[in-house]
């Protein structure tokens, strides 16, 4: 039943199980504190989600060669600005952006 | 740090880590009754996943319609 | 404490074994209806903490039973207000659990995690003419290298899952994989094995590592089948069978 893998490697399969898991879940009680902080993981995670398919699809148009490079420029710094206001909703509810965890199965694949 | 001290608690974490994941994550779901209340607030942090399945499917599991 | 707490589903009869101790030390027993039965124990109607030991606690009854039959593993936390409920849910369900009872008979959960060291990046690749760039198209022109590189390793990653899988297959009745599902992984992967052959398993994984020496593997198990109680091809919370 013991875990077998050569010695090295069993410290950094934890590292990945950590990311991986939810390990032991901190969400427990309901006070008012948490229950807002849940409800604002739920909507940044949203927005992420609606972030990433944005930018790829920005993407492919520039691969696709269909953009200007006035367009490349102004989407990308909506980007960068979008990314940043993002850091200070995580940081306002003090969430990591680890937190916002998208396990979306096989739609993981369009992003 | 001795190898196998260090191995040893590694190896307990690792059990550890792989059992949650099952045991909170994997097998049977059935919608018990306690459950769905409790559930009503976790949905909040599950995320995206649970929102794109559909009423149907959530009305299904509640009423335990659904392996 | 009329509620009941659920730990899996067995096919019925027999009866258990032997006696086990479930959580809050209540008895554990079986609540058949028809050829199935839940493997309960009484509880107070609160879910019960998230804690380590309790977890534990939950997955040790599971494998007590699991010693001497095939269960379906149910969730932690799973709660019904009474008896009657819970014979309720094994009427309706009866045929869903009895095939998936047949399925993973006399076979248990083996889990598999994989690392590997994608290839480092080969410098900036030069794309199109570097002219003057702002920081917007600057941001954009680097995730598109990085989005290249991923799909890359995504490639690279499937390619190699598919040979393993080749070798693993060989004794494994069913999979179930997640591919890439961080960085440093290339796989996550339960599989299917007769209980006979879980020694045999243990030797062809340790095999086929010999052979991709530049992996490192992780296994574990037997486990009680997780993985594979719901109907194949459909979502079984991330992952998908294959």
């Amino acid at each position: 039943m013991a875990p077998s893998t050569c010695e090295g490697s069993l410290a950094e399969f934890e590292g990945e199980l950590e990311q991986l898991t939810q390990a032991l879940p901190r969400r427990i009680n309901a006070d008012p504190e948490r229950v807002e902080q849940g409800l604002a993981k739920l909507v940044l995670t949203l927005i992420e989600l609606l972030r990433r398919l944005l930018e790829k699809q920005a993407l492919r148009r520039i691969e696709a060669g269909s953009l200007t490079s006035e367009e490349i420029e102004r989407m990308g710094v909506t980007f960068l600005r979008l990314e940043q206001k993002m850091a200070e909703l995580r940081a306002h509810f003090g969430l990591e952006a680890e937190d916002l965890n998208l396990d979306l199965g096989p739609l993981g694949e369009l992003l | 740090m001795p190898a196998d001290l260090d191995s040893g608690v590694a190896e307990d974490r690792i059990t550890l880590l792989e059992t949650l994941d099952r045991v909170l994550n994997k097998g049977v779901v059935i919608a018990g009754d306690v459950t769905i209340s409790v559930a009503d607030v976790d949905l909040i942090f599950v995320g995206l996943r649970l929102l794109l399945s559909s009423v149907e499917t959530a009305r299904d599991l509640r009423l335990g319609r659904e392996l | 404490m009329q509620a009941t707490y659920i730990y899996g589903i067995v096919g019925f009869p027999p009866e258990l074994a032997r006696g086990i101790q479930g959580l809050g030390g209540n008895p554990v027993r079986l609540l058949p209806q028809g050829d199935v039965a839940a493997v309960m124990s009484p509880s107070p109607l609160s879910p019960w903490p998230l804690d380590e030991a309790h977890l534990i606690l939950h997955e040790t009854v599971v494998e007590d039973v699991m010693d001497t039959r095939s269960i379906l593993p149910v969730r932690y936390n799973t709660l019904l207000r009474t008896e009657e409920a819970v014979i309720a849910l094994l009427a309706e369900r009866a045929q869903a659990f009895r095939s998936a009872l047949e399925r993973v008979a006399g076979r248990v959960e083996m889990g598999l995690r994989i690392l590997w060291e994608p290839a480092a990046e080969t410098g900036v690749a030069p794309d199109q003419e570097i002219e003057e760039r702002g920081p917007g198209a600057e941001y954009l022109y680097q995730r598109l290298r990085e989005e290249r590189r991923r799909s890359r390793l995504r490639a690279e990653g499937e390619t190699l899952i598919h040979e393993l899988q080749a070798s693993f297959l060989c004794l494994a009745v069913e999979s179930c994989l997640h591919p890439l599902p961080t960085k440093r992984l290339l796989l996550t992967a339960a599989y299917l094995v007769d209980r006979d052959r879980v020694e045999a398993f243990r030797k062809l994984v340790t095999k086929v590592w010999d052979d991709f020496q530049q992996l490192q593997f992780l296994l574990t198990g037997p486990w009680p089948p997780y993985h594979f109680v719901n109907a194949p091809g459909i979502r079984n919370n991330g992952t998908f069978d294959l």
